[in-house]
């Protein structure tokens, strides 16, 4: 009955979000309130509906309940309970519904915090996101229903993926997709804004936090899926350029062009076209990056042809809004106020430039990415665009940007005095190029580029450091008063600093990289291969039994100065109900470095091939994206980003004032 | 019956909430941007303060902070006119009280399975068991300790029984694995190996049936097994043998027995003569197939209603290149045969086949 309930809710669901998209946006139209007060209703009865019908998957999958053919393709009854719990989004349908359901939680959010908005714009926000949620619950119900019913039930599951079986994994979708739909708020916004033809600093306040939370999540979903890659593949690397990667790298780039720009936005009351563009492509790009996963079109564009339902549909939902909402947008933008003027040097030239950068990355890796796609599905050739052609194009876009970036941040508003900033910066930008020569000094001989790279990194960090110092000093106080004063500081300038720290510290981390280590070898137990400065040995190999897996493992003692610090134990895994076996790497760190072990095959003579690596100061990328994430998180909490939510509840006050 | 009730309530609590709106008619007030701009007031005043921008700077940003102010002011009163009508109200609480069951239950009654109840394999383990039950269950044991060979041993069997002959030869090579190689457990592999390739004792599985002998060289199943596969290759003389060892040894009523003796009947019209003949020294061999040929000339003297024995006898003469004997016995066979049309016909055939007859 529970699983039934649940099919129903999600039905209902569907009906309820046609009625919050008609009629609130009829009341927008009429000026009604009434209608208009319907949004933030619908919404909320959306989101209990969504939310209950996943609860009732959930639950056929916690019960092992093979009756849904969704739980039996994709769950096991030995399946330990984290796995099953993260199996209802390990698959196509599941992931859909906790997409559609992550969707409904940011209308139930936007309904609860955002009612001191103005009526008209909130009940216009509000109506298309319930839109979005019909299309894709539609799209659920009509080519991905999760709630298909199997009769007679057999009695046990095909199993989840066993690459999907990892902690790793069981997080990254959710906090992607938070990232992704988050997107969703920002383009209701724009809009919204369209509709209603009102748009002004306020609105990028409002739409700000909503941004922010996005792309936090967004950051730390792609860095989470760049960690798992990096120790469930076993090929080493960190970043294949991957289309699935690129999915999510292209929102990412966008939504952080995006929350620049509402700065200027909120500021200046100018760039408004533009903002409202971004809003619509960053939303845009996470729809493109949802159809190119979901759509089968990355395994083979052949196979999407053989199998077109479920593409055609999200296609169908892909040209509606995308087509749509910049027809809407062409049709209204002009119609847009432009406000404030600034002169080309500061803070809103260099967060013009910030944001060019930014879009012509995100062209760069838009192509790389569906130019092989669109050649295949035009000529049938195959070629594939890796790491050379981004090497070529995403990085002299990124460099630059992160020179410029310290300067920019120092810079003030309306306009501002590049010559003034440069000295200020003077202490940071010298520390930064001492260190580059430092590092050249200590590695010579050695890579030329990564150098460079870590004195970015550490330009970044320390031009962040020297703007917080500047802002807390003012014009020369006290240490005690400044140490005050840079406490007191908005937490959005906190924020900002901490994000392009992280920024620094991945910059860093990547460029180590450079230094890495890789064996390719052959081993027989007993036998030692230096790795860097780390001798490693094969002390034997053995087979184990997990709760659902079967594994031929090797173990490594790791001796560092004659010193045994730590074992490695790679494996490789088959997982009961599946026959492919699937690698598990085996980790190390010491210091903020890592030695990383992958095994293949035993061959005959009893040897083991093995990869091994020795990747200094790796963990500094994934600890950036955090960073960065937190700096994000930070600017949230600023009290002024929470104005939205404050408004209703000072109103009376000021009306009482005036 | 407690589904539809709920489905019910379910429907009616949505249609509720979406009403509730438009039964409140009295306008509320609503937020204007103002405080967003005294707040923007604030922040240039501190930052003033703080000496991060100079007076001048600071006076022009008031100015245009106040500024937009009056405008959001005056673009709200534009707006301010906000109407609430009874009329559309009804219209909307009509539309929601018929759109939504309207859309929900078709489409639910459409794609949904409202009399299948929950089944969750807690609830279905205790109820009573099929042979699927019961094997999945094993499995789920031995998912949890796959060390244990005995289970691999009791499923494998079931797993030849349903067909699923890839898991029989993963269950017995796991039992074979964990207890220890038997005549017994390796023959069984080598069998569910046979049954996968569709009856062909493939080298593979041949392996295993000399393992299987190799420790148990009375392991029948093997040695069925290994007559069979002799068979296969085309070494009849081999496999009949083999099978003939094997008759002896066993109840010719068990079921082995029986398809033994299904064997041997079919492999020794194939081989007995050939066998015999072929052990024979060169010269031994002619005056042997010469006096076999004898015999059946003489056999059919007597009994001539043999359309096969002529023709053998034909065939015969013909590899011995005794031309003139075959065509005499083609004209004798014509002759026994002259009221038969469908003999002489595969006579006259076979007779073209060998060039005889051409004379006539």
């Amino acid at each position: 009955m529970i699983v039934e309930l649940g099919h129903y809710a999600l039905v209902l669901a569907l009906a309820i979000a046609f009625i919050g998209t008609v009629l609130p946006l009829w009341g927008v139209k009429t000026h009604d309130a009434a209608l208009m007060r319907m949004a933030p209703s619908a919404s909320l009865v959306l989101f209990g509906l969504v939310a209950l019908s996943y609860v009732a998957l959930t639950k056929a999958y916690l019960d092992s309940d093979f009756s849904v053919l969704n739980v039996i393709e994709n769950s096991h009854s030995a399946k330990p309970l984290m796995y099953r719990i993260s199996g209802v989004w390990s698959n196509h349908e599941g992931s859909m519904l906790l997409w559609v359901l992550i969707l409904a939680l940011f209308s139930g959010l936007l309904a609860w915090f955002g009612r001191g908005m103005p009526q008209r714009l909130f009940a216009a926000v509000l109506a298309v996101q319930s839109s979005i949620a019909a299309a894709f619950i539609l799209f659920l119900l009509a080519a991905s229903n999760p709630f298909t019913r199997v009769t007679p039930a057999p009695m046990e599951g095909r199993g989840l993926n066993p690459l999907l079986q990892d902690p790793g994994l069981a997080i990254h979708p959710p906090l992607l997709y938070v990232g992704y739909v988050g997107c969703s708020v920002a383009f209701s916004f724009a809009i919204g804004a369209l509709i209603t033809g009102r748009i002004d600093a306020a609105w990028a306040r409002f739409v700000r936090p909503w941004t922010l939370i996005a792309w936090c999540f967004l950051t730390l979903g792609i860095a989470m899926g760049s960690y798992w890659a990096y120790y469930e593949l076993g090929w080493g690397g960190w970043w294949f350029w991957d289309p699935v990667e690129n999915a999510s790298l292209m929102p990412w780039l966008v939504a952080t062009a995006l929350i620049h720009s509402t700065v200027v936005m909120e500021k200046r009351d100018s760039l408004k076209v533009w903002t409202v563009l971004l809003s619509i492509l960053t939303f845009s790009l996470s729809l493109v990056g949802t159809f190119l996963v979901r759509s089968g079109v990355l395994t083979s564009v052949h196979a999407f042809a053989v199998d077109p339902e479920r593409g055609l549909f999200i296609l169908g939902i892909l040209i509606v809004f995308i087509g749509g909402s910049l027809t809407l947008f062409a049709w209204r933008a002009p119609l847009l106020k432009q406000g404030g003027i600034f002169a080309p040097v500061s803070r809103e030239g260099a967060l013009v430039l910030n944001n060019l950068f930014l879009a012509a990355a995100t062209a760069a890796v838009f192509i790389g990415t569906l130019y092989p796609l669109a050649l295949e599905a035009l000529t049938g050739a195959k070629i594939s665009v890796g790491a050379p052609f981004f090497d070529a194009t995403f990085l002299p876009l990124m460099l630059p940007l992160a020179f410029i970036l310290p300067f920019g941040q120092a810079l003030a508003w309306k306009r501002g005095d590049l010559l003034g900033v440069a000295q200020r910066l003077a202490t940071a930008l010298g520390l930064s190029v001492v260190i580059t020569m430092i590092v050249y000094a200590a590695t010579w001989g050695g890579p030329v580029l990564a150098p460079l790279g870590i004195g970015l990194g550490f330009w970044l960090i320390l031009g962040s450091i020297a703007d917080i110092m500047m802002r807390a000093k003012g014009n020369g106080v006290a240490f005690t008063v400044a140490i005050k004063r840079a406490v007191g500081l908005p937490l959005s300038i906190w924020g900002s600093t901490l994000a392009h720290m992280g920024v620094g510290v991945s910059m860093i981390g990547v460029a180590c990289t450079a230094w890495g280590i890789e064996k390719i070898v052959e081993m027989k137990p007993g036998e030692t291969v230096q790795v860097g400065r780390f001798d490693v040995k094969l002390e034997g190999a053995g087979l184990r039994n997990g709760p659902d897996y079967r594994e031929n493992f090797a173990r490594f003692i790791v001796i560092d100065g004659g010193r045994v610090v730590g074992a490695l134990e790679p494996g490789k895994r088959v997982f009961t109900g599946r026959t492919m076996p699937t690698s598990e790497a085996a980790l190390l760190t010491r210091g903020l470095g890592q030695v990383y072990a992958s095994v293949g095959d035993v061959n005959p003579q009893g040897q083991i091939a093995a990869r091994l690596y020795w990747k200094p100061w790796v963990l500094f990328i994934w600890i950036g994206a955090v960073i960065m994430a937190l700096g994000g998180f930070f600017s949230v909490l600023d009290r002024r980003a929470r104005i939205a939510a404050a408004v209703r509840a000072r109103l009376p006050r000021v009306v009482a004032a005036e | 019956m407690v589904l539809w009730f709920s489905l019910a309530i379910l429907t009616g609590l949505a249609v509720l909430a979406l009403l509730w709106p438009l039964t409140r008619t009295r306008e509320a007030a609503e937020a204007d941007d103002s405080v967003f701009y005294q707040q923007e007031l604030a922040d240039i005043q501190r930052d003033a303060e703080r000496g991060l921008i100079g007076p001048a700077e600071a006076e022009a940003a008031r100015a245009e902070a106040a500024r937009r102010l009056i405008a959001s002011r005056r673009r709200d009163q534009g707006e301010a006119e906000k109407r609430v009508s009874p009329q559309r109200a009804r219209w909307a609480s009509l539309a929601v009280l018929i759109a939504i069951p309207a859309i929900a239950l078709p489409l639910y009654l459409r794609i949904a399975s409202p009399n299948l109840p929950d089944q969750p394999l807690a609830s279905r383990e205790t109820a009573p068991q099929g042979v699927q039950e019961a094997v999945a269950q094993i499995e789920k044991h031995l998912a949890q300790n796959p060390t244990d060979g005995r289970g691999y041993e009791v499923v494998a069997p079931v797993y030849m029984e349903m067909g699923r002959f890839d898991d029989a030869i993963r269950a017995l090579s796991e039992a074979a694995r964990l207890l220890g190689p038997t005549g017994t457990r390796l023959s069984a592999l080598g069998q569910a190996r046979v049954a996968q390739s569709g009856g062909v004792v493939t080298a593979e599985a041949r392996a295993d049936f000399e393992r299987a002998l190799a420790l148990d060289a009375n392991d029948l199943r093997a040695r069925y097994f290994i007559a069979m596969a002799a068979e296969q290759d085309g070494n009849n003389n081999k496999a009949l043998e083999a099978y003939r060892r094997l008759a002896a040894q066993i109840d010719p009523a068990s079921p082995i027995g029986q398809a033994v003796a299904a064997k041997i009947a079919e492999l020794q019209p194939k081989t007995e003569a050939g066998s015999v003949v072929a052990a024979l020294p060169k010269d031994d061999q002619t005056k042997m197939i010469r006096a076999m040929v004898a015999g059946l000339a003489q056999r059919l003297e007597t009994n001539p209603v043999d359309p096969d024995g002529w023709m053998r006898l034909i065939r015969s003469y013909v590899v011995l290149g005794e031309s003139a004997e075959a065509e005499a016995a083609l004209s004798k066979a014509r002759a026994a045969f002259a009221n038969n049309a469908d003999v002489l016909r595969r006579i006259n055939d076979e007779a073209r086949g060998l060039r005889l007859g051409i004379a006539q």
